[in-house]
């Protein structure tokens, strides 16, 4: 009774042959091989023919008086005798359903009473038997009660809307304040800075200018502009590309019939989402305009970028404010807002419920999924403007960041292939309505549409 | 019968015998040797393989291996081998077995120095001595692989120097390959009156020597690729007059270099003047003040020939000043100067315009002026890029505007002539350093230009970007 876990897991081994038909029986000794006579005991699937085999080989074991000898028939004397799958599986058929049962476990038992007095011997190389059957490891079964995947996700059908209503800066505006001598003065057509002297005798060398129109040669002076604010009220929807993620999916099994199963599944897909409005906005836009004298030089033709050495053509330093005094072009003017605004997003989303799968084919399967899905979305509506009015134009970048929750469901679709044993590759659709998850502020807004995402994914699915 | 067995017996011992006796007295062992690899390269291992086979049947005792090198093997002996003298080494073999010895050795790696003219061959005279039997000797010629470079060093001296100025030598090396030059060393001869100020770059090595003929300066310019170039900048002090003769050379440690021709450069005859004995007088004729157009300080001063010959040229030296003499053409001593480049005749006087820059824009006093004669100075026109004028302005009183576009501090020239063909150009002194993107030069008479523009009736310009 010692032996009778090992008895047992031997006893697995074979009736995993029986019921599943699909293992082989290799004779390594120059007999004439069993493959041929190894055969599937029906339609059930491995597994349940294997649980339903050792709750018998079980019963065999624990009957009065019989199940060590049979166990023994089972392990060791049907060895190169016979048929030992079609013994194993006799074996352990009740006794009372044929009377062929009788003469089948005298067999056994004769057997086994003649390998187990052999077995009193010590066995050396040369008392061996002479035919020896050795299983090689069952082919995959196809049967699993869990399974992990992983893979490439790839996001189809996202939009994005973008909208801007209201007053807005520009962040590269730097034009210094006007009446103050020794400033730096940035501006969006050229410059006027401290120059190595400090500005002596107020006057810089290091100044430029882009256009011949900003020098007015009658009054001797240099007019620079720079924009400071702008309104503007616009939307623009964008279709976004194919977004590239990845996908993980964790289940179980809940139940089978025959070739289907019904599996819970837990899923996280990752996807960056970036989408990127390239929309031209009409505004309003308010500028700075400066005046500096140049009195006293013959202005270098434009455009003209100085350095900072103090050697070269100088200008006076001090800023004339003349916004409200223009009358050709306006401190408040049309103007357009080009450049892009981007949402730069990560979705995360976790879903779960259940899959119903079918095994095709020993290779091929498919399977179906629904169910309840959630998403963060986190990230920024990032801008990169250019705000232009006349023929100058402004720099204005910046991000707004934030993150919303988007519930919704899925319905899914998967087929697999079963490359190798505990290995699979899958290629899966699904179709996620999940909302609109909403980022923005300070005017500006971005949402992004999920509503209509369609997914799909390829990876590796591990069946254990 | 027996009798004739036993004369067969006998026959047969004899020649038995006879065939020992033969056998131990002829060269009965093999030998060979090899040198790996071939070539070697310079500072690689060279390495030796000697195989002795004893055929002979029998013990040979006091078998010795001599290596006669063409070169002094470096490092300790390999196990077993003894030198004897400087470069010949012996292996003994006290019992050689009838078998197969061999012997793998090193002796050492080429390390080659200096300049050589022809490949390098490194040879070991290998001789198997036995005693009784014949020396055999074997000839090992490797050949040393030297990296082949063509160096080549050129020598500049700026032209009219006069005593105590302070120049620059330019030194140009260049690689003219095939190879990268490991180890290059450029050493300059300065005569002993000179005074070696400093050498840009900065940063490289270099180590002065005085000798009672002059002073040797060896630079380290370390590996010099294919076809790589450095310029090297001596500052030197002349403080005696006279010619001079400058001297460079070029070498690289270990090169083959085939050609040394172009290894050395001289200047035999670099003439350093001295002052000329002309009576001259400066006047500060305007007060400082700013030019907005330039960003300087500028000053008119009058140069008059009060002696009773006519002068040359003269130098304007402005001593004293703590501020940048922004127009001057040179240093002497301490003291920057301008140069008036013709001919002052007696009592004649010609206005120059001196050009500062001063941080504070204000006017600065404190300098003094001294004017002296030297040789008339012969500025070369550089080598460069023409660079377009893209404007052209006379405003003011005899004066011209050029701007051109220029790279934001390089070095550019002006260049003018009295002819469209250029065939008298000369350079404006000095060069300028470009402070923009666009660059504004004024002609504005000497000492920028030879004379004022008032005084020809045309002048023409070109501009180039110096290399």
């Amino acid at each position: 009774m010692g032996r009778t876990p090992d008895l047992l897991q031997s006893r697995h081994a074979d009736l995993s042959h029986a019921a599943g038909g699909s293992g082989k029986v290799v004779n390594i000794s120059g007999s004439p091989s069993a493959d041929k006579n190894v055969q599937s005991v029906g339609a059930r699937t491995a597994e349940s023919a294997r649980s339903e085999a050792v709750v018998r080989a079980d019963s065999a074991i624990r009957a009065p008086g019989g199940g060590a000898w049979a166990a023994s028939a089972i392990s060791e004397s049907c060895v190169g005798t016979m048929n030992r799958s079609w013994l194993v599986a006799q074996a352990f058929k009740p006794a009372r359903h044929s009377a062929m049962s009788a003469l089948q476990w005298a067999a056994c038992g004769f057997l086994s009473l003649a390998v187990g007095a052999s077995a009193q011997q010590p066995q050396t190389w040369e008392t061996l038997p002479q035919n020896v059957w050795v299983d090689r490891p069952p082919e995959p079964l196809n049967d699993w009660p869990r399974h992990f995947r992983v893979g490439m996700l790839v996001g189809f059908n996202v939009n994005a809307s973008f909208s801007m209503n209201g007053q807005f800066s520009v962040s590269g505006s730097n034009p210094g304040d006007a009446g103050v001598s020794g400033q730096n003065h940035f501006y969006d057509d050229g410059y006027v800075l401290r120059d190595a002297t400090g500005n002596a005798l107020g006057r810089t060398s290091f100044w430029g200018y882009d256009q011949p129109s900003q020098y007015n040669p009658t009054a001797q002076t240099l007019t620079f502009h720079s924009a400071e604010s702008f309104q503007a009220k616009a939307s623009a929807k964008v279709e976004g590309a194919p977004s590239f993620g990845f996908d993980l999916a964790y289940g179980g099994r809940l139940a089978h019939w025959g070739a289907a199963r019904i599996n819970w599944e837990f899923g996280f897909g990752l996807l960056p989402i970036s989408i990127k409005d390239t929309a031209t906005i009409p505004g309003t836009v308010s500028r700075k305009i400066h005046t500096f004298s140049t009195e006293g030089i013959l202005l270098p033709t434009a455009p003209y970028h100085g350095g900072s050495s103090g050697i070269g053509p100088t200008i006076n330093d001090v800023a004339t404010d003349v916004s409200d005094l223009s009358s050709s072009v306006g401190d408040t003017g049309p103007g357009t807002i080009t450049g892009s605004r981007t949402l730069d997003t990560t979705l995360y989303v976790f879903r779960l419920g259940p899959l119903v799968h079918w095994e095709l084919s020993p290779r091929w399967a498919v399977s179906a999924s629904a169910g309840p899905a959630v998403g963060l979305v986190n990230g920024d509506l990032k801008y990169d403007e250019l705000v232009q009015a006349g023929n100058t134009s402004g720099i204005n970048t910046g991000s707004v960041g934030g993150s919303d929750w988007v519930f919704g469901g899925y319905v899914g679709a998967t087929v697999m292939y079963h490359a190798v044993p505990n290995g699979d590759i899958y290629l899966g659709v699904q179709y996620m309505p999940l909302g609109t998850a909403q980022i923005g502020g300070g005017g500006r807004e971005a949402k992004l549409d999920l509503s209509g995402g369609v997914y799909i994914s390829a990876g590796i699915n591990w069946p254990f | 019968m027996i009798a004739r067995l036993r004369i067969t017996t006998c026959v047969w011992l004899a020649l038995g015998v006879l065939g020992l006796a033969l056998r131990a007295g002829a060269a009965d062992f093999g030998f060979s040797a090899s040198a790996t690899p071939n070539p070697v390269t310079v500072s690689n291992t060279l390495t030796y393989s000697f195989n002795i086979t004893n055929t002979s049947g029998g013990l040979l005792t006091n078998v010795f291996l001599t290596n006669q090198l063409s070169y002094i093997p470096t490092g300790t002996n390999p196990p077993g081998w003894l030198t004897l003298g400087s470069n010949t080494l012996v292996f003994q073999i006290t019992n050689l077995f009838p078998e197969v010895f061999t012997n793998l050795t090193r002796f050492g790696s080429p390390l080659v120095s200096g300049i050589r003219t022809n490949s390098l061959f490194w040879t070991n005279t290998a001789t198997l001595v036995v005693p009784g039997l014949t020396n055999i000797t074997t000839n090992l010629v490797t050949k040393v692989l030297i990296p082949q470079c063509d160096l080549q060093v050129a020598l500049a001296a700026p032209p009219g120097v006069v005593v105590n100025d302070l120049i620059v030598l330019d030194l140009s090396v260049t690689n003219l390959g095939p190879d990268t030059a490991p180890n290059v060393l450029v050493t300059n001869i300065l005569p002993p009156s000179f005074k070696f100020l400093g050498l840009t770059p900065a940063g490289l090595t270099s180590t002065l020597t005085n000798h009672p003929l002059g002073m040797s300066l060896v630079i380290n310019i370390g590996a010099l690729t294919n076809k790589g170039s450095a310029q090297l900048h001596l500052q030197v002090q002349p403080t005696n007059s006279g010619p001079f003769a400058l001297g460079a050379n070029i070498v690289a440690s270990p090169v083959l270099d085939t050609n040394l021709v172009n290894n050395v450069a001289s200047i035999t005859n670099f003439n350093v003047s001295p002052t000329l004995p002309g009576e001259l007088q400066v006047s500060l004729v305007s007060t400082q003040r700013f030019n907005p157009q330039t960003g300087l300080m500028e000053q008119t001063i009058r140069l008059s020939n009060t002696g009773l010959a006519e002068v040359v040229s003269a130098r304007v030296l402005v001593a004293g000043l703590t501020n940048w003499l922004f127009n001057a053409s040179g240093t002497n001593g301490s003291a920057p100067f301008v140069v008036y480049g013709g001919p002052l005749a007696i009592g004649e006087s010609v206005t120059m315009l001196l050009k500062f820059f001063v941080p504070t824009r204000q006017a600065v006093t404190n300098f003094t002026l001294l004017a002296v004669e030297v040789p008339l100075p012969i500025p070369l026109v550089p080598a460069g890029t023409p660079v377009p004028i893209t404007r052209i302005l006379q405003f003011g009183l005899g004066q011209t505007l050029i701007e051109f576009p220029s790279t934001t501090n390089r070095s550019y020239t002006l260049v003018y002539s009295d002819n469209v063909s250029f065939s008298n150009a000369r350079p404006s002194q000095p060069a300028l350093v470009a402070p923009a993107d666009q660059t504004q030069w004024i002609d504005d008479g000497p000492p920028a230009t030879s004379t004022a523009l008032t005084n020809v009736p045309a002048r023409f310009y070109r501009v180039i970007l110096n290399q």
